[in-house]
């Protein structure tokens, strides 16, 4: 099961709050299985996809995915969903699981080396979408116990100097 | 910046209002993607209304606090992407009293970027003080332990942070709405110092 995991902020519906934990994706039969709290326990809903073709556009798929089960997954990034529906069409097209993931994993990467002042506005509303899951993975809200407003960290002396100044000798 | 049909947004950032409370300009500078938006929200929690103001693709997030038992209000000007045209409108930086410089600790290109986002500033504003800060250090924790040469060189303080789990964010921006102050009161800068005598005169 390929999984993405948290901190989604909950979204409200009537009369209880929605909060996803961890979404996931079954191949048989197909379907994306969601984890949430609903503020009494832990419950999971499954969502079956119908009809997925190999060639399908995963963006518009999630999207379509989402509306449908917006009472859920209102809080669930749309780039979560689009990675785990193109995980289920690389296996739908003969990949293994774990060939699927991978293959897709690496698309879903961020791209540290491209200069993304010029990329097109669709790449770098992607790329972002890309860095909000590790951002959320991260985050501390001011839910969490551990939030402290004014967080601070010394770091005292740094070991040595930084790699991304050898090139050149003159880092001004 | 006058901007039309909008009263509220057109701040003399020279002068100091009736109730004497002092207004500054805190400008942040960085390539797409580093974080800047994400830094200003982590600062202000829930405590702000952005003003998107796209005719001028800019983002103002004004906030009100107090200095030393000094009224103060801070505006700070987030780029909403107009970094991605190369260079910022001069307006963005006419009357700023302090940068945040802002580069990712996970891409190597952004801090290759901040030589020419410092030298744009240093164009426009040769005197006002600049912060550098390294962001998400929650996913490259390794940058604390390096010593960056730019902002050595280019005597700028330097925060590690991450405006994901909040490291040493309210500590940048408190330092830069202080240095802003400061500046603001005793520029160096000689269009600032002809705005003030202006202000004198009137």
């Amino acid at each position: 099961m390929a999984s993405s995991e948290r901190q989604w902020v909950a979204s409200k519906t009537v009369g209880r709050v929605i909060h996803p934990r961890k979404i996931g994706l079954r191949l048989e039969p197909l379907s994306l299985i969601l984890l949430y709290e609903d503020g009494v326990k832990v419950r999971k809903r499954s969502m079956p996809i119908r009809s997925l073709k190999p060639t399908a556009d995963p963006r518009c798929r999630a999207e379509e995915f989402k509306l449908r089960h917006m009472t859920y997954l209102a809080s669930v990034p749309a780039v979560v969903l689009t990675k785990l529906i193109s995980i289920a069409q690389q296996v739908l097209i003969g990949l293994t699981i774990k060939e699927a993931i991978d293959k897709v994993t690496e698309h879903f990467t961020v791209d540290k080396e491209r200069d993304l002042n010029a990329v097109s506005e669709s790449e770098l509303k992607r790329q972002k979408e890309l860095m909000e899951l590790t951002f959320l993975n991260n985050t501390v809200s001011p839910l969490d116990p551990r939030f402290v407003y004014d967080k601070q960290i010394t770091f005292h002396r740094p070991i040595g100097p930084s790699d991304w100044d050898e090139e050149e000798n003159d880092a001004n | 910046m006058e901007i039309e049909g909008n009263v509220n947004f057109s701040v003399d950032y020279s002068s100091i209002s009736k109730t004497n409370e002092i207004t500054v300009k805190i400008i942040l500078l960085g390539d797409s993607a580093v974080g800047k938006s994400k830094l200003i929200e982590r600062f202000l929690m829930d405590d702000y209304k952005p003003h998107q103001l796209s005719t001028y693709a800019l983002t103002l997030f004004r906030y009100k606090t107090q200095v030393q038992e000094k009224s103060v209000s801070v505006d700070f000007w987030d780029t909403a992407g107009q970094e991605r045209f190369e260079s910022l409108h001069p307006s963005y930086y006419h009357q700023a009293n302090c940068a945040v410089l802002i580069f990712d600790s996970v891409r190597k290109v952004t801090y290759k970027n901040l030589k020419k986002w410092y030298d744009e500033l240093r164009q426009y504003r040769p005197e006002i003080p600049c912060l550098c800060a390294a962001n998400k250090i929650d996913e490259n924790f390794d940058a604390t332990q390096k010593n960056f040469a730019f902002p050595t060189k280019n005597r700028l303080p330097f925060y590690y942070v991450s405006a994901s789990d909040g490291t040493n964010v309210v500590k940048l921006f408190n330092d830069a709405i202080s240095a802003a102050i400061a500046y603001r009161l005793n520029p160096t800068d000689v269009s600032d110092q002809i705005m003030d005598e202006l202000e004198t005169l009137n």
